[in-house]
């Protein structure tokens, strides 16, 4: 029976999450849900609370308020080994003292399976991460990488409910870092685990996950897939840490009928829709910003070049607006013409592409 | 380990170190403080202790000669260590074997040998006469024990003092000499700084066991120092006398006090691995007439450290050794006589240090878990009392044993306590306990909590992780901890001349110690020691053989 076909698809609930080192709270109030089989990531600066919140669903760390279901079972106060929930540790935490085979064999050891079917699914589980030809070697005597597929492969042998990856690319170089990513997501869905990923890398979590929740502060910020974070961001924070992008502050203002966004310096800026708040701000990306040439008979603002990044596939200025910085990205050609520092130019900002956020 | 376990293991392991330790040590200054008659709380003792004049000339004695032990011991290990980590040559790996020799065996075993060295009628005397006509005191009164406290205990130094050179990042040298300093300046303001809490360390270590030492002064016949006086007082007197405790009392003190000087002296100095160069200094070949020269140097220090036991070899197969160079003769005879009559000793020995030594580190491990991983309120305490335990001399943790257990009849035995030969495992194992703890404490402090986590998150409870996975990882330093305690179990001494009721209970070095009294004894007396040495050396290259395995096993794990 093949691995894959032994996977329980669970579903995970958080309610209510409260973890405090002390006197120091780590995390806030999480409530969560995800989905059986989802691919799921944990967004955040370091400090945001998201490796605690991962090692609180595996059981380590202080004992935390509130619940924690896999499939509606309360598994808050379970140790850590009554969970049933596998972990690939960011330093991969493999046994220096036990062969790869014995490392991957120590969890179906614990669970007393009979010797036949033990090997057997060692071999399988080795097999999935193409290490049978190693399985005798010590941690010692592996690569990086190939250190990490056994923790991969010692952790799903177990067939755990949930497989929880903590940082596991953060210790690897560039290249492996991609196919190991790669590798990893054809893992999952081979599988079908409901899988939790964490990690401090955007474009980590963008390119592996299904949805993925940005926390900061001990706090979720904002969950949804990757693309509705990047387009329709909740806050300044969840805005500000994805992708590069404009934000100006201001207070909002009526005007004939219509919200504008008055800037400190007084520039003004038109709302995409009524708003009721009195001050917030205005969020729009780079890209969508058009400059000179590419506007039309619409209203733009006049700006200054400050300065110039050539980027190969892009140009990113940095212009002024009256006293506000706008950052400004033009698809290039060859043919295109690139602005100078000290370029007057005009500015205009599309306005379905704004977003309105409170402060 | 859930909160109700990890207490009740921490508790039994203080009450433990309160019964064993905390009590008798407490007692024995209780009693330094307490009127002989009327029992009330009172300084009288002391202002006897420093009005009489025999007390004021041993305590002068005692920091006289722990002072000039540090003294002559830095002379010995400085060179050595700078040759050792500053040179490439093929003298280094001789110093770093021979240099640690003189650990393995005890001063007092070597105090007599000596003398037949160095004694005015010793060989080196003798030859002095015939030449030149002198004679040199090296063996009358401190002298004597100074010399032989220094020669035992240098390596302390050496091997702290060379750990530290080795330790020192050579990009620090290197920035030194990249902004223009070099030579002395560069050894006074860089190198020196930087390897000073290596020597402290070494240096209160020394001056700590000169200080305590009793064996020595009492083989050399020199009472007027504190250790033997306080022994002297509770053997002739009685355990009533005041005297006694009042010296104990002192002894702990200054012992304290050397060890928290060093503690404060190297606090926030720990320079060791932080950079990322590569350590130690910049090693360079020595021109020919250096190396002549540091050669000669070097053959001079290690004749002179491993005299001891060039001459115990000579004294345990002499026949008659006096007045005379080397002895008259040889013989096997001393050893053929002591595995005939002496067996108990050595069987003795044997079956209290393994007892002691097992105790130690399953106490040890005990301790490290508890301190290291779990959140018991107070849990560094274990800590700081096991290791504390270093400061408390063999004498006076005998004195408070014979106070606190002479009244307590064991069970079953109608004995008291303190003469059972089950106290004397005990003593051991308290007095060892602190070279253990310390090895199982490093050893654990390599093991990653994520490799224990792991374990966990796969199913395995607390009791199956720490033997499945703890306790192999710590292999290494629990074997190092058991070999250790071992080794220095085995020919201590100053505690078990205090517990000692029956010729039948002794272990080994109380065997030397009543054989080295007397002229017709010293051959057996120096054979015993040298059985005692050679048991000593297989635990120290069998320990140091671990360490370095396990260093090896660790250097290669992952994260």
């Amino acid at each position: 029976m093949s691995l894959a076909s032994q996977v329980q698809r669970v579903s995970l609930k958080i309610n209510n999450l409260h973890v405090s080192f002390g006197q120091t709270k780590v995390l806030q109030g999480i409530n969560l849900t995800i989905e059986p089989g989802e691919f799921f990531a944990f967004l955040g600066p370091s400090g945001s609370g998201k490796s605690t919140l991962l090692r609180a669903i595996a059981g380590f760390g202080p004992i935390p308020k509130g619940q924690i279901l896999i499939d509606d079972e309360d598994i808050a106060s379970l140790p850590p080994w009554s969970r049933d929930v596998g972990m690939v540790f960011q330093n991969y935490a493999l046994w220096p003292h036990m062969s790869v085979r014995k490392n991957v064999a120590f969890g179906l050891q614990e669970r007393k399976i009979e010797k036949g079917s033990l090997n057997n699914r060692v071999e399988e589980a080795l097999d999935m991460v193409g290490l049978t030809h190693l399985a005798d070697r010590y941690p010692s005597q592996l690569s990086g990488g190939q250190q990490q597929r056994v923790a991969l492969a010692r952790t799903i042998v177990i067939r755990p409910r949930l497989l929880l990856l903590d940082e596991p690319l953060s210790n690897l170089d560039a290249n492996l870092r991609v196919q190991m990513r790669n590798d990893i997501r054809k893992l999952q869905r081979q599988l079908g685990l409901t899988t939790i990923f964490v990690t401090h890398d955007q474009e980590e979590a963008n390119t592996i996950s299904d949805r993925m929740a940005v926390l900061d502060k001990g706090i979720i910020q904002q969950v949804g897939t990757p693309v509705e974070l990047y387009d329709c961001p909740v806050n300044r924070f969840v805005a500000h840490f994805l992708g590069t992008t404009n934000i100006i502050e201001g207070d909002v203002v009526d005007e004939g009928g219509k919200s504008v966004l008055v800037a400190a310096d007084g520039t003004i800026f038109p709302l995409p829709h009524p708003v009721d708040y009195r001050s917030g701000a205005i969020v729009f990306r780079p890209q969508t910003v058009n400059i000179n040439g590419d506007i039309e008979n619409s209203e733009y603002f006049d700006g200054i070049i400050e300065s110039m990044e050539f980027l190969g596939s892009i140009v990113r200025y940095t212009t002024k607006v009256g006293e506000n910085s706008v950052l400004v990205e033009q698809k290039h050609q060859r043919d295109k013409s690139v602005f100078q520092e000290g370029d007057t130019v005009r500015i205009h900002i599309p306005q379905e592409q704004v977003l309105f956020v409170q402060n | 380990m859930r909160i109700r376990s990890s207490y009740i293991v921490a508790s039994s392991l203080a009450l433990f170190l309160l019964v064993f330790l905390v009590v008798p040590v407490f007692k024995v200054v209780y009693v330094a403080f307490q009127d002989p008659s009327t029992g009330s709380l009172t300084l009288v003792n002391f202002i006897d202790f420093f009005k009489t004049s025999l007390f004021q000339e041993s305590f002068v004695n005692s920091f006289y000669v722990a002072g000039m032990a540090v003294l002559l011991a830095t002379i010995l290990a400085l060179p050595l260590a700078y040759f050792t980590t500053r040179f490439n040559f093929g003298g280094s790996i001789l110093i770093q074997t021979l240099g640690i020799v003189p650990l393995i065996m005890p001063p007092f075993v070597g105090a007599v040998a000596m003398q037949l060295f160095f004694g005015s009628n010793g060989s080196i005397n003798l030859l002095l006469d015939q030449w030149f006509g002198i004679n040199i005191p090296f063996m009358e009164g401190l002298n004597g024990v100074i010399l032989v406290e220094s020669v035992h205990y240098f390596p302390f130094i050496l091997i702290n003092l060379s750990a530290a050179l080795n330790n020192i990042d050579r990009s620090l040298e290197e920035a030194a000499q990249n902004l223009g300093c070099r030579g002395m300046r560069l050894f006074r303001r860089v190198v020196f700084p930087l390897a000073l809490p290596g020597y402290l360390a070494g240096a209160s270590l020394v001056f700590l066991k000169a200080f305590d030492d009793l064996g020595t002064p009492l083989l050399l016949n020199v009472n007027t120092m504190l250790a033997p006086q306080a022994y002297l007082r509770i053997s002739s007197i009685g355990i009533s006398d005041p005297m006694g405790y009042v010296i104990s009392c002192i002894l702990v003190f200054f012992s304290l006090l050397s060890i928290w000087a060093a503690t404060l002296a190297t606090k926030g100095r720990d320079y060791t691995g932080g950079g990322k160069g590569s350590a130690g200094l910049l090693k360079r070949d020595m021109r020919g007439w250096e190396k002549v020269g540091a050669y000669c140097l070097i053959i001079f220090l290690l004749l002179l450290v491993l005299s001891p036991h060039i001459a115990l070899v000579l004294l345990s197969f002499g026949t008659i050794w006096s007045f005379s160079v080397l002895p008259d003769a040889y013989t096997v005879a001393h050893y053929a006589e002591i595995f005939s009559t002496t067996g108990d000793y050595i069987s003795n020995t044997l079956m209290y240090a393994t007892m002691a030594a097992l105790f130690d580190v399953a106490f040890s491990v005990a301790i490290a878990y508890v301190v290291l991983r779990t959140n018991v309120i107070g849990r560094k305490w274990l800590d700081y009392i096991g290791t504390g335990a270093l400061a408390i001399p063999g004498v006076v943790l005998g004195i408070g044993y014979l106070r606190t257990f002479n009244d307590f009849n064991v069970p079953f035995i109608d004995k008291p306590l303190a003469s059972w030969w089950v106290i004397i495992v005990i003593a051991l194992a308290i007095r060892r306990l602190p070279y253990a703890l310390r090895a199982c404490t490093a050893a654990l402090h390599q093991v990653s909590v994520s490799l224990e986590e792991a374990g966990e998150n796969l199913g395995a409870n607390k009791p199956t992780v720490v033997r499945k996975i703890v306790v192999p990882l710590m292999a290494g330093g629990i074997v190092a901890g058991f070999i250790t305690s071992f080794a220095t179990a085995a020919v201590e001494l100053s505690a078990t001349l205090m517990l000692v009721t029956a010729e039948s209970d002794a272990p080994l070095a109380y065997g030397i110690y009543v054989f080295m009294q007397s002229a017709a004894g010293r051959g057996p007396g120096a054979a015993l020691g040298i059985v005692a040495v050679v048991v000593v050396a297989i635990g120290t290259y069998l320990s140091h053989h671990f360490i370095e395995r396990n260093k090896k096993l660790q250097a290669t794990t992952p994260g």
